[in-house]
């Protein structure tokens, strides 16, 4: 399969329809993803999205990769009901960089 | 907090061209910051919007398709999702936003989307792999910038340390040695000469 320079990882049910995109899609049990995204960026994978209830198991990485200009790992809601994880990853991001909550409330 | 250095002519004049320089640092440092806020700001709205509509659309995608999945025998979805024969392909280029470099990437897909057919799937299963297709130029635009925030905040934060540690630190204490030079030289100068009034007056009174 083509597209190695993009992956979905999640669970199985939640990133199969991505299938359709001609991605590269990573099946994942919870306890593993950290490991598997560690190989998918050594293979040289440049664009990781993942879904949210990933976010906790990946923090090393993301934090290991952040001043880098690639790999990017993106969280990406995983379809049921509304965690707002990745919102408030971005807010934490901001409040540190300018000293405010600049992100504004909710719609 | 006084810099350790020797009160001479000398040292005065180094600390003096030290002084100049590290102002000219910090005025350059605070308009890079005040450069970079302005481009966070700028992409912080980009990113709200874009992440609150792919969240809607990914959750009616997924409803779709879990709609799909279960009028369909699972195998069905199976069978039709590995008969896509689509592959993308991503290429990635650097864009530069003062000295930090972003990340670009544009697309090329080839192949076709739906090579199932239609006895065994469900009409939902089309509409949500075209959606969650559709949604893909989208999701990268999502990691483009969201890489790009994450790179200009932690440079926001670098250089907001640079900028205080000048402030606060470096410049006042170049000042203070300044200062005390200063009067150090002058207090010796002050010595000099009495002390030369005294030795003119001894060598007088002897004559």
């Amino acid at each position: 399969m083509s597209g190695s320079a993009m992956a979905i990882v999640g669970k199985r049910e939640t990133v199969m329809p991505f299938l359709a995109t001609g991605a590269k899609v990573v099946y994942v049990k919870a306890g593993e993803c950290a490991v598997t995204v560690e190989d998918l960026i050594k293979d040289g994978v440049k664009i990781i999205f993942f879904t949210e209830e990933f976010i906790d198991e990946l923090s090393d990485v993301l934090a290991k990769y952040r001043t880098e200009t690639l790999p990017c790992l993106i969280p990406i809601p995983s379809g049921r009901g509304k965690t707002k994880v990745a919102i408030e990853r971005i807010r934490g991001v901001i409040k540190k960089a300018v000293g405010a909550d600049i992100f504004l409330e909710e719609r | 907090m006084k810099l350790d250095i020797p009160p001479t002519r000398m040292q005065l004049l180094y600390l003096k061209r030290r002084g100049k320089v590290a102002r000219r640092g910090h005025k350059l440092l605070k308009d890079k910051q005040d450069e970079l806020m302005r481009r966070i700001l700028e992409f912080v709205y980009r990113i709200r919007e874009l992440r609150l509509r792919i969240e809607d659309e990914l959750r009616s995608a997924f409803g779709y398709f879990y709609f799909a999945s279960s009028k369909q025998a699972p195998k069905a979805t199976d069978e039709a999702l590995l008969a896509v024969s689509k592959s993308i392909d991503i290429e990635h280029s650097a864009e530069r936003i003062l000295n930090l470099k972003i990340p670009k990437f544009s697309k090329k897909i080839s192949g076709r989307l739906i090579g199932y057919g239609f006895l065994s799937t469900s009409g939902d299963l089309d509409l949500a792999l075209l959606k969650i297709d559709q949604l893909i130029s989208r999701l990268l635009e999502l990691a483009e910038l969201e890489k790009t925030l994450e790179l200009l905040a932690n440079e926001i934060e670098k250089t907001r340390r640079r900028v205080n540690a000048l402030e606060y630190i470096l410049i006042p204490s170049i000042d203070e040695t300044i200062k005390f030079i200063n009067l150090k030289l002058s207090e010796m100068e002050r010595g000099d000469l009495t002390r030369l009034m005294r030795v003119k007056e001894i060598v007088r009174s002897k004559l």
